[in-house]
């Protein structure tokens, strides 16, 4: 549905993006993870025609991004927590102006059902709006014309855990008919509805697969030994974001198989006691990968 | 879809657009009230005050309306909707036609009216005036709103625009004032399209860049390049300017047999006010047809002297018309010998009309000049023949008291006014009709149409300067 290859974008003295690559499989519900200034919106920017790219390409249902036409705008529903909606129009306004763009696309009976479910003051102003109604207004102005890709960029930030639940469930009615494309921090509130995660950093993707890949490669790994833990010399490249407490050693592995993990940990320590593994959350995920990128940069 | 945005624009926008409206028929009011000759000073000013304020709302209004779909920032909600940039484009000029410049066209044909204009007249001169403020005004309105992202970056571009006009003007008095265009006799038309073109032709290629493209920085620098060229024009070098109306208007042929003489009969010059050391060389135009008159824009003089001393007098701009009278005026010290070159830059004008106008309320049509009556326009000048007219005077010229012709080309119903003393003696005062403080009872208004511009060289050997000397 969406394919970015090499995308590079330079703003003066500062590289925001260094060669991306994005592939959001259609149907997917895809989460572009990553910490702040990794360049998760300006990927979206790019990949959405918003901004040009300084090298590289992306391609949109097809299309190429720089290219995207009506045609294509009619079924891509897209918000941004930046987005400059019409101050001056009521959410009613709003959506009666927004109508007549989509034709026979927009579903008015999905149009009053969200406005109901997500509580919109429809003769508020949009300037009168907070933050939270303003996103849950952007969303039903995205949803209404049943996209067949929906992109959120950062939907979630500064909304009130109530309000997320409003927006999450609005998004989630979508998503077995809409590939979804979304950035987040908050990764409690989109695990529960992603297929696919990608994972930017410093402008390049670390990795992108399923999640149901994910949550089978990546365990809390924890290891108590026999006498004080200490960090290994030369520890295998796919154990992450290690760290020692007493004669606890704590890592993530990145590339966990059950059968041979025993003999990789007692490789390289002695004495092993214990082996505990745990399934992660993709936000222990995220955290841990970051963290190591951020020592990684740090030393390179 | 464009009428469907242009709804959308006028729901969010139409507070500016209603108040630079009002701004304009409170304009319109006041100088109707205020009529040919303005008799309470404040309300003038109030209505030139009002009439520049009006200015800049109509501008803001059109920038606001832009505004509402920003362009330049990857914000803006309909950049990410089956909007066809073309529409959005297209709703925007509606917008200033419709909901901008529609109600001011209402006001311009009621001042026309106002001033005593029938309907046609009025409106066919409101809508002329409309279309140039569309393209001088409307356009660039919309591009400066379309380049920027809100009304305080649009400020700092008006800002940075009047700036250059300010320094194009500074520039202009620094230079030496007679190498200017805009000092030349119907080719003052060269800088006020210079930067009116700049204008409409950098909102063009703005918006195109911009609504096709979505190239910001580009569409700024070419619409700041090409604003730029526009003003310098109104730096055009005389000559230069002179060439350009020549190619523009091919010589008729009229002018051939015209040339400058040195009236070595002439008699001595009166007592006059003269400037430092003057000479008033007499010269003799040669070869006029009956009903045409010569004015000199510009003149280049060199003397030459017995030694081979070359001196290149100044030649006084409030000096330059009077060629017909017969004096060419150098101001110069040198009392031996000098060889006379001169260039003269001539403009050809015939007669188009004779029109008394007579001292009291009642108005007098006067062709080309639309309609006159004779009244004070201040203490300062005295009486002067005020006049109205619907829509531009095609070319017709008249005198201005500032010893100059000048181009009529009425774009709203403003009045027009013919100064006393008329030093090009255009119009002509009979000496009987000066009965009170120098105030006609009836002036004879001489209307002229330009018939050529052409350039003539005079030499005159052996002169000396002290001869022709005003004495007294």
């Amino acid at each position: 549905m969406i394919r970015a290859e090499n995308l590079v974008k330079r703003f003066r003295g500062h590289d925001a993006l260094r060669g991306l690559n994005v592939n959001v499989p259609e149907g997917s519900a895809y989460a572009l993870i990553g910490s702040n200034g990794a360049g998760k919106t300006t990927a979206i920017r790019i990949m959405m025609n918003l901004s040009e790219s300084s090298d590289g390409r992306a391609t949109v249902m097809g299309v190429d991004s720089r290219a995207l036409s009506p045609r294509e705008l009619s079924r891509i529903g897209f918000v941004a927590e930046s987005q400059r909606m019409p101050k001056a129009l009521t959410v009613r306004q709003y959506l009666d102006y927004l109508r007549p763009f989509y034709g026979k696309a927009w579903d008015r009976g999905l149009e009053s059902s969200l406005v109901k479910n997500m509580r919109l003051p429809e003769d508020r102003r949009i300037g009168e709006l907070s933050h939270g109604m303003r996103m849950k207004s952007g969303l039903v102005c995205a949803l209404a014309f049943r996209p067949r890709l929906l992109v959120l960029d950062e939907p979630l930030s500064g909304l009130d855990p109530l309000i997320r639940d409003e927006f999450m469930q609005g998004i989630s009615e979508q998503a077995g008919e809409t590939t979804i494309l979304i950035s987040s921090h908050e990764m409690n509130e989109v695990e529960g509805l992603i297929s696919h995660v990608g994972f930017i950093e410093d402008g390049r993707m670390l990795f992108e697969e399923p999640m149901s890949g994910l949550a089978s490669r990546f365990r809390q790994v924890c290891v108590t030994l026999a006498r004080e833990a200490v960090r290994p010399a030369a520890a295998p490249g796919d154990w992450v974001d290690l760290r020692t407490a007493g004669n606890v050693l704590t890592f993530v592995d990145t590339r966990f198989s059950e059968s041979g993990l025993g003999e990789r940990i007692r490789a390289v320590f002695d004495e092993v006691r214990e082996i505990d593994t745990e399934p992660m959350s993709l936000r222990s995920i995220f955290t841990a990968m970051a963290r190591h990128a951020a020592v990684v940069g740090g030393e390179s | 879809m464009i009428w469907h945005i242009f709804r959308k624009d006028l729901r969010m926008s139409w507070k500016p657009a209603l108040g630079a409206a009002v701004l304009q028929w409170i304009a319109t009011a006041l100088i109707v009230r205020l009529g040919i000759f303005p008799a309470n000073r404040t309300l003038e000013q109030v209505h030139s005050l009002v009439r520049v304020t009006a200015g800049l709302a109509t501008f803001l209004a059109a920038i606001v309306a832009v505004q509402n779909d920003v362009l330049t920032l990857p914000t803006g909600d309909w950049l990410m909707r089956p909007i066809r940039h073309r529409d959005m484009l297209l709703a925007k000029i509606l917008f200033f036609i419709a909901a901008v410049q529609l109600p001011i066209l209402i006001g311009c044909v009621a001042e026309g009216m106002g001033f005593g204009f029938g309907f046609g007249d009025s409106f066919g001169t409101a809508l002329w005036q409309a279309a140039m403020m569309t393209l001088g005004m409307g356009i660039p309105a919309v591009a400066l709103g379309a380049m920027t992202a809100n009304l305080v970056e649009a400020i700092v571009f008006v800002i940075s625009v009047v700036a250059i006009a300010v320094g194009q003007s500074w520039l202009a008095e620094t230079l030496d004032s007679s190498s200017r265009s805009g000092l030349l006799f119907n080719l003052d038309w060269i800088e006020g399209a210079g930067l009116t073109g700049g204008m409409f032709v950098g909102g063009t290629i703005a918006l195109w860049v911009l609504y096709r493209w979505r190239k910001v920085a580009q569409a700024r620098y070419a619409s700041a390049a090409i604003f730029i060229v526009g003003a310098a024009i109104g730096l055009l070098p005389w000559k230069s300017a002179f060439a350009v109306q020549g190619w523009i208007t091919p010589p008729s042929g009229a002018a051939r047999n015209i040339r400058l003489e040195f009236d070595a009969a002439a008699r001595n010059p009166r007592a006059v006010a003269a400037f430092g050391d003057t000479a008033d060389v007499p010269v003799r135009v040669a070869g006029l047809e009956a009903g045409t008159a010569v004015r000199a824009d510009l003149i280049e003089v060199t003397l030459t002297g017995a030694d081979g001393s070359v001196e290149h007098p100044q030649i006084r701009p409030s000096q330059l018309s009077k060629v017909g009278r017969g004096a060419l005026r150098i101001v110069s010290g040198a009392s031996s010998p000098v060889t006379v070159k001169a260039d003269y830059w001539l403009t050809l004008v015939r007669e188009a009309g004779h029109q008394w106008v007579e001292t009291g309320d009642r108005e007098t049509p006067v062709p080309g000049l639309g309609r006159c009556r004779i009244g004070v326009m201040s203490e300062n000048w005295g009486e002067t023949v005020g006049c109205v007219s619907a829509g531009p005077a095609n070319g017709v010229c008249y005198s201005l008291g500032d010893d100059r012709f000048s181009s009529v080309f009425c774009q709203n119903y403003g009045p027009s006014w013919l100064w006393f003393p008329d030093w090009d003696e255009l119009s002509r005062i009979p000496s009987g009709a000066i009965p009170i403080r120098g105030i006609p009872r009836r002036v004879d208004v001489t209307t002229y149409k330009i018939v050529e511009h052409f350039v003539r060289h005079l030499e005159i050997p052996d002169v000396r300067l002290d001869n022709w000397r005003p004495k007294g």
